[in-house]
């Protein structure tokens, strides 16, 4: 999991990848799972452009009362 | 010069000293991830659009009065926030919200396509609404860690830290959630019709026996 998301150090990341060379289903696994986190990637959303405006309208009238 | 390179620490001090931009593109650098997960705690866009508000002008706030110093983490920082503003409001409501889809429908429950194209289009939409409905769907435990590591981007350590369980936990409950996803994913597309949509060849049942299961993260 911390491999997944680049929380690993240098030589963590070196043992690691050793690992998913050497053993085909742990890497089948991590394959798995760095798909999934792609498509977990494709599903945001966005929020309406109204929201937006209203959240940077008060920024600029807090700014211009600062 | 403001650019995408900018960090959101050198962001903050910059709107800390009157520059508009800098904060627009605070915003607009994390706002799908905040929503996104936000969204999918309250389960309903428009209570994640008011959330979502609400989060940023806290944010402005605590940062025009001067109390900002998170020394340069401005996304666990701001995570943190969206993600109690969600957590309140989830637990506010008395009963479990109801789970609808974004766009109101239910794709699938009509086989109908008209048009090949259509049918991409709402076979690529369909897969995106499900994996919400799926994510929306998990234990809460795992959902938590998952919005948390994926969306607001926290490391397991700080999430650890913000749920008061060891790292172990944390990285065990994110696994158990992606394995989950992939299960149901799977599970889900074989339900409807094999002969429209046969399985993938790399989605085929596992061996049994593998040995590896559920050891290490």
């Amino acid at each position: 999991m911390r491999r997944l998301y680049l929380e690993t150090s240098e030589e963590e990341t070196k043992e690691i990848d050793k690992a998913l060379l050497c053993d085909s289903e742990l890497q089948r696994q991590y394959k798995e799972m760095v798909a999934m986190k792609k498509q977990m990637d494709e599903i945001q959303l966005n929020p309406s452009d109204a929201v937006i405006k209203n959240i940077l309208h008060y920024a600029q009238g807090l700014q211009e009362h600062s | 010069m403001i650019d995408n390179r900018c960090s959101d620490s050198h962001l903050v001090s910059l709107y800390q000293i009157g520059n508009e931009e800098a904060f627009e593109m605070l915003l607009h650098r994390h706002k799908s991830r905040v929503y996104t997960s936000i969204y999918l705690i309250v389960k309903d866009r428009y209570v994640a659009e008011d959330l979502l508000q609400d989060t940023f002008i806290k944010a402005v706030n605590v940062i025009k009065s001067g109390r900002y110093n998170e020394e340069g983490k401005f996304m666990p920082w701001l995570s943190r926030i969206a993600h109690n503003l969600a957590i309140d409001h989830f637990r506010s409501r008395k009963r479990h919200p109801q789970v609808t889809l974004e766009d109101g429908s239910r794709l699938f429950d009509s086989m109908e396509f008209a048009e090949d194209s259509f049918e991409t289009i709402q076979l690529q939409q369909d897969t995106k609404s499900r994996l919400r409905s799926l994510i929306k769907d998990l234990p809460q435990e795992q959902k938590e860690v998952l919005i948390m590591r994926h969306y607001l981007q926290m490391s397991f350590q700080e999430i650890a830290d913000h749920t008061e369980v060891s790292i172990n936990t944390a990285l065990g409950r994110m696994r158990y959630a992606l394995i989950n996803l992939r299960k149901k994913m799977s599970t889900n597309i074989n339900a409807y019709d094999k002969n429209v949509y046969p399985t993938r060849s790399d989605e085929a049942p596992l061996p049994r026996n593998l040995g590896r299961g559920d050891k290490g993260d």
